[in-house]
């Protein structure tokens, strides 16, 4: 991508919504690189007759600073269907980073309070569902957008939920990912019940603290 | 001393490598291993992170060695993904590609055609 981001438009909704489909999904997830905690999906439906001003500024959560962030999330749940949808960091070891992403998608989008019509992602598809997978869609889509921020203010919270239970890694500030602190707690205290096992960085803090009876590692499914 | 197989397989990834080169991506690993499966080629495209299988097939049907990816081909692609991201978790949050790169020889050995099929291998399709 250019210097120019592309602004999300709603170019695949209005597509969609011209064939009938009024229940169009946007789906987008938060968390796959951190070393703990859940990955977490969102889904969100923009419907044509409730269509509001602050659609226009909805963009990849990742182009968003908290607040706007949060007041987006806000407007989203209080005015839209919406979804969310959570793997654990023990379904993430046990079947992968890959299909527990599509664990969480599939529960966010089970979450909405109707079932869509269709289904906007970002590049992975869900089969059950008619689909239309958009490249870049975080960027480019306005319902994908949307997903995006609820997938990312879900996942926050619970990260933030987790710092006082285990508050020597920081999980407030990094949300789990692998930050110069986060690292250097994980040197220092090893790892903690929602660390990910099947991380490198998470077993390499297993090793180095000669932690033999790490279970054999799970067969993908 | 490498067999007939090896070299063939070896003079496809370099082949394939400096096609995806020449597009503009960016290898930045080569011949990922995890026990039972391997992954030719890791390459960074704009933003996505680009896992490629690379196929040489010599005297093939033209167009055949693209499609010869059977099922267990595909689970063995995502199982190598897997691990790659696992020892990879700052890569983990790019969005995720699996591309398939026909190297098409002659019968004689001479490069016919390179094939290159973006978003080959969807986890989804094979499950």
């Amino acid at each position: 991508m250019g210097l120019f981001r592309a602004v999300p438009t709603l170019n695949a909704e209005i597509a969609a919504w011209r064939r009938g489909w009024r229940h169009v999904a946007g789906v987008d997830e938060a968390g796959r690189g951190p070393l703990a905690g859940p990955v977490v999906a969102g889904a969100v439906i923009l419907e044509p007759q409730f269509a509001r001003t602050w659609w226009s500024q909805l963009r990849d959560s990742k182009l968003l600073t908290a607040g706007e962030r949060d007041r987006l999330a806000r407007a989203i749940r209080d005015e839209c269907a919406w979804g969310a949808g959570i793997a654990s960091h023990q379904q993430i070891d046990d079947l992968g980073l890959i299909v527990a992403t599509k664990l969480a998608m599939r529960q966010a989008v089970a979450a909405l309070p109707c079932r869509p019509d269709m289904l906007l992602i970002d590049a992975v598809s869900l089969p059950e569902y008619r689909h239309r997978a958009i490249i870049h869609g975080d960027a480019l889509c306005a319902s994908i957008a949307a997903g995006s921020i609820i997938a990312k203010v879900t996942r926050d919270a619970i990260m933030e939920g987790y710092h006082p239970q285990y508050p020597a890694y920081g999980f407030a500030q990094n949300r789990g990912y692998g930050t110069p602190d986060h690292m250097r707690a994980l040197g220092e205290h090893g790892p903690c019940a929602i660390h990910r096992r099947r991380f490198a960085p998470v077993r390499a803090a297993l090793d180095l603290r000669g932690a033999a009876e790490m279970e054999p590692e799970p067969a993908l499914a | 001393m490498p067999n007939e197989r090896q070299r063939l397989g070896g003079f496809g990834e370099r082949t394939a490598a400096a096609h995806l080169q020449a597009k503009g991506y960016r290898i930045i690993d080569r011949n990922f291993r995890v026990r039972e499966a391997e992954i030719d080629l890791v390459a960074i495209d704009g933003d996505a992170l680009v896992f490629v299988e690379v196929r040489t097939r010599r005297g093939a049907y033209p167009g055949m060695a693209a499609l010869s990816i059977t099922r267990g081909k595909a689970r063995k692609l995502l199982v190598a993904a897997e691990h790659y991201l696992e020892s990879h978790p700052d890569a983990a949050d790019m969005p995720l590609r699996i591309d398939v790169v026909a190297i098409e020889l002659e019968r004689d050995g001479t490069l016919r055609e390179v094939i290159h099929i973006e978003d080959a291998v969807r986890p989804d399709r094979m499950r």
